[in-house]
């Protein structure tokens, strides 16, 4: 909000200069943004926080200086000359039907004469940004910015009836604003109307068909209190925000009214001319009750952690407006002012307390209260590995929006239910929040892939949403998503690939290591995999995510030309029941045999088939068993593979002879051929 | 005797030319061989030759073969000082180990800056003996606005654009709806920290409708304003630096009673004024306060007994201090060429 130095210094007598104005400001909560010098004034952008309106004019500021006891405040003087010959209430008449209005007051001003403001209200008007329009109106609104109270003036001759009556709008009732603008109306908003039309809505803008026009010559100004609640939803309602409903919405000052009005006053009889009719209509329905708060003296010291001096309390508090009306040993009996809407508990007067004596002057200590830091939970360590693993696998940390398109979500899994929708998103493409991560993930991924980067490696842990009654049901997992192929080639020719075994590999690491269990894989056919490339992960038999090689759809509709494989597994279903528990195992001291052959077998075989062969076979002293090579292409038959086995035998007692485990192996070796039809290499 | 003088002579001729060409140990042996040999050698056929010439001319012949015999010899010597050296540096050569050939270095990865930056902030504070809480995203209003004092009808809902899911839920606009549920659970006296992701509906270069603020929240008797001022001097001294000053400004939450902004000292200018701070010296970081009673009351603590401190501060607006970062979405379009810089 800004406001005018040469203006606030009408108000205040204060040797200070204008940068020494700002840091109290600032120091007192009235946060200076900036200043701005102009020609021949200085003008302050202060932040005003929304439970202070009563700063938002310039008494209100000159108060602040004045309680800093840095200046003395002065205030206008309002004084009216009224006219006998007339009354007000021969003009009009006020009724209060809906109770949201408190109060109002109104007063008659006769015979204006409508023309310029004098060039003084002009040039204060402008240095704010307000466009002078005619001195009537330009004197409601320099009320408004003096002592903060919007008021309004109606021309005289198009209230009908002689009768203002406050009510609520009805279900559909049009109005036309000042503005020009048509509005539809229900009654939830309160209207100003006379006995046939609305002619105002309240506390926020008047009505284009009693507006003061260049022939008006009666005026009839309202000064009146709304219910703050009431005018910020119509105002939010209508997206109709002005300088009155800005007030109004956070609490104006109901014992200001009268005043406010014989300023307005005051200054038309002086700068328009006009004569103002005896009489002050104020019906005032709820009388105003000062807010009673007893301050402890103990409390103020708990709460600050420093000892306050009584006099100081009493001082601050005084300057602030604030009536002493008791006092005890240890309690003061504070009346709060009318104007500060914000003050009505003990707490409150503390702050006014500690934002006056400075919050810089208050010193640094810390809570004596002993607590354990925090430690690691099960899934901060298995987080941890996660970690470990993605980086050593060359993945970069992705950090994605939590919220995606509905087209993302149904792309990734068609069978999707549950969505939890957002009702007014930013966009078509952040209207839900990600079911998968690979949902959101896959943005950034698509934009590295298409800034040229064709090793794109990305990974994130975060949360998915899926809905749960009225909220969410909110799981953490980790998600990674890389272009398959050589990320990488060192000048010695040795190749780094990424591919689907790569993210196995990893996905068998990081459950080997948080939970010492193997993971295992079962083919799916799901939409957002390649036929056949795509597989649920099994922990214990319970599905803990999915891997695979992205399908042709989901990397259209990325808009990504590469070939791409992800893989996403839910943290907290990996760490239920615990983690992995490190316990010592003695090991061989006796020599290892180990024994390789290699088979030529149908491409069709599942490796994992063979492994349970040879498992089943329950072979003592086999210790270890990897597939160390596998080929296909020349010289072996279509539709056939090659794969080289290796076999690691050990007793943990003695020594194996040659002949025992060449006896072993060939049992092996017998059943592979037998089962598989595989033929010995 | 003529003709062996000749034969002598294109020898002598011969070899010298085929020492010339000689270059490695190996050469050089057979050279030896193919003149010195004892079996075969040019020399001992020679000396063979010798046997069936003429007694007269015997010594005369003699006394040259044995002259061709020290010549080669002798030009052997000098020659193989020069093969051997040379093979020496050849040998020399083939050992060589350039280990200025570039490292293997495995496939880059690293962590997000965002959060590097929270675990710096946990750190701190987990120092200090705090505990870490979360909560969801996806909330109810009432614990987002409504147990926080900010009821439907209040500005302040103005300050923070509000994504819906349905009338009575939200995405969360701010971590401090955590702090409801951890007093809900908790006994005081604790301290306890929460961080996560935010949503508000606002986007442009220094607002995101999404990002991450860290919470905190310390309740327990005797818990005073300037336990606040002094855990976010530690606070920010840590993570500035000891030079790090720190302005606390009377502010408004509705839930904080007394309320603070707070500001630390420009890290880029010391406080002299520069473009980031944009001349003021200070730097906004954070908003602060006394919980506000009310906060108490909603959670069946009573505000007689207890009191306490909140604080809530953005982690992204910390990351672009940190780093000189001026544009809020390099965080979220997580462009390698940026996450790279932080590994």
């Amino acid at each position: 909000m800004e406001f005018s130095l040469k203006w606030l210094k009408r108000y205040v007598k204060t040797d200070l200069g204008h940068e020494k104005i700002a840091e109290i400001f600032t120091e007192q909560g009235l946060t200076v943004d900036s200043i701005i010098e102009k020609e021949n004034d200085i003008i302050f952008e202060i932040d005003i926080t929304t439970n202070r309106p009563d700063a938002m004019n310039y008494l209100g500021l000159a108060r602040e200086i004045a309680a800093s006891g840095y200046g003395e405040i002065v205030y206008p003087e309002v004084t009216v000359e009224e006219n006998t010959s007339c009354k007000a209430s021969d003009f009009v008449s006020v009724e209060i039907e809906d109770t949201r209005c408190k109060r109002y007051v109104a007063r008659v001003v006769k015979g204006v004469k409508i023309g310029h403001s004098p060039d003084w209200m002009v040039e204060l008007l402008e240095s704010v940004g307000i466009r002078s329009i005619n001195n009537v109106v330009d004197i409601t609104n320099f009320v408004l910015w003096e002592m903060g109270h919007p008021l309004h003036a109606f021309d005289y001759r198009f209230i009908e009836g002689k009768k203002i009556i406050v009510r609520s709008a009805r279900e559909g009732e049009k109005f036309t604003t000042l503005d020009g603008v048509e509005r539809v109306l229900n009654p939830s908003d309160l209207l100003i109307a006379d006995t046939k039309r609305g002619i105002a809505l309240a506390g926020i803008m008047g009505g284009e068909n009693s507006e003061i026009r260049e022939d008006t010559q009666d005026v009839v100004i309202e000064s009146a209190y709304f219910d703050p609640a009431t005018i910020r939803k119509t105002s939010k309602r209508l997206a109709l925000h002005t300088d009155s409903s800005y007030r109004f919405e956070r609490g104006a000052d109901i014992e200001i009214l009268k005043k406010a009005a014989d300023r307005a006053a005051q200054l038309m009889v002086e700068y328009a001319g006009g004569t103002l009719c005896s009489e002050t209509i104020d019906v005032y329905i709820e009388k105003f009750e000062p807010v009673k708060v007893r301050l402890h003296l103990e409390k103020v010291n708990n709460v600050l952690g420093k000892k306050i001096e009584p006099s100081f309390i009493k001082k601050t508090l005084n300057n602030l407006g604030f009536d002493l009306i008791d006092e005890g040993d240890n309690y003061f009996d504070y009346s709060v002012p009318s104007y500060r809407v914000d003050v009505w508990r003990e707490i409150d007067l503390i702050e006014e307390i500690a934002r006056m004596y400075g919050y810089n002057r208050f010193d640094s200590t810390l809570p004596l209260i002993v607590t354990p830091g925090k430690t690691k939970t099960d899934r901060d360590k298995a987080i941890e590995i996660i970690n470990e693993e993605l980086l050593k696998a060359g993945f970069f940390e992705a950090i994605s929006y939590s919220f995606c398109s509905k087209k993302d979500n149904l792309v990734l899994n068609p069978a999707i239910k549950d969505m939890v929708e957002i009702s007014n998103p930013l966009s078509e493409n952040m209207s839900v929040m990600r079911t998968t991560i690979f949902a959101s993930l896959f943005y950034p991924f698509s934009k590295n892939v298409n800034y040229g980067n064709r090793n794109t490696r990305l990974f994130e842990i975060g949360k998915t949403y899926v809905k749960k009654e009225e909220l969410a049901k909110e799981e953490h997992f980790v998600s990674a998503i890389a272009v398959c192929g050589e990320h990488g080639k060192y000048w010695d020719g040795t190749v780094q690939k990424v591919d689907f075994y790569r993210l196995k590999g990893i996905v068998e690491a990081i459950v080997e290591r948080v939970k010492g269990a193997k993971v295992e894989f079962e083919s799916v056919d799901w939409p957002c995999f390649k036929k056949g490339h795509g597989a649920v992960i099994l922990l214990n038999g319970k599905e803990i995510g999915a891997i695979g090689e992205f399908s042709e759809s989901v990397l259209r509709h990325y808009e990504i030309d590469l070939p791409a494989a992800g893989f996403e597994v839910s943290i907290d279903r990996i760490i239920e029941g615990g983690l992995k528990e490190f316990k010592y195992k003695p090991f061989s001291l006796f020599p290892k045999v180990e024994r390789d052959s290699a088979f030529i077998i149908d491409k069709t075989v599942k490796f994992s088939d063979i492994e349970k062969v040879v498992q089943s076979l329950n072979i003592p002293f086999l210790v270890d068993f990897s597939l160390f090579d596998r080929y296909e292409g020349k010289g072996i038959p279509e539709g056939k593979v090659s794969i080289a086995l290796n076999f690691v035998f050990q007793s943990k007692d003695r020594t194996l002879n040659s002949e025992e485990v060449n006896q072993l192996h060939e049992k092996i070796i017998k059943e592979i051929i037998v089962k598989f039809g595989a033929e010995l290499r | 005797m003529k003709q062996v003088l000749e034969k002598i002579e294109e020898y002598k001729k011969q070899f010298e030319e085929e020492l010339k060409k000689v270059e490695s140990l190996k050469a050089f042996e057979e050279l030896r061989v193919k003149y010195l040999g004892r079996k075969a050698g040019i020399v001992k056929s020679l000396l063979d030759l010798l046997r069936t010439v003429d007694r007269d001319f015997k010594p005369k012949l003699g006394q040259e073969i044995n002259k061709f015999k020290v010549f080669v010899e002798q030009s052997l010597k000098e020659a193989g000082e020069t093969v051997k050296k040379k093979q020496q540096e050849l040998e020399e050569k083939k050992k060589f180990f350039d280990i200025t050939l570039p490292g293997f270095k495995s496939l880059e990865g690293g962590r997000h800056p965002l959060t590097i930056t929270r675990q710096l902030i946990e750190e701190i504070f987990v120092s200090m003996g705090y505990d870490i809480a979360s909560g969801p995203e996806v909330e109810s209003d009432w614990y987002n606005f409504e147990a926080l004092g900010i009821p439907k009808t209040h500005p302040a809902r103005d300050t923070q654009d509000t994504f819906y899911i349905s009338e009575d839920v939200v995405l969360r606009t701010h971590t401090s709806n955590v702090q409801i549920h951890v007093m809900k659970t908790r006994k005081p006296p604790f301290k306890v920290i929460m961080p996560g992701r935010v949503y508000r509906k606002d986007a442009d270069i220094t607002h995101s409708p999404m990002f991450h603020q860290v919470e905190g929240l310390v309740v327990g008797e005797n818990i005073t304003f300037q336990d606040l001022k002094g855990t976010l001097d530690t606070f920010l001294k840590k993570l500035f630096g000891e030079n790090a000053r720190l302005r606390l400004r009377p502010s408004f939450f509705p839930f904080t009673e007394p309320s603070a902004e707070v500001d630390v000292s420009c890290i880029m200018c010391g406080g002299e004024g520069c473009r980031v701070c944009k001349g003021s010296g200070w730097l906004e970081i954070l908003g602060a306060g006394m919980v506000d009673p009310v906060v108490f009351e909603n959670v069946g603590y009573d505000p007689e007994k207890v009191t306490g401190f909140a604080f809530g501060l953005g982690v992204e607006r910390i990351a672009m201090l940190k780093y000189g970062i001026s544009d809020i979405r390099l965080f979220f379009d997580n462009d390698i060429r940026f996450l790279k810089q932080f590994r």
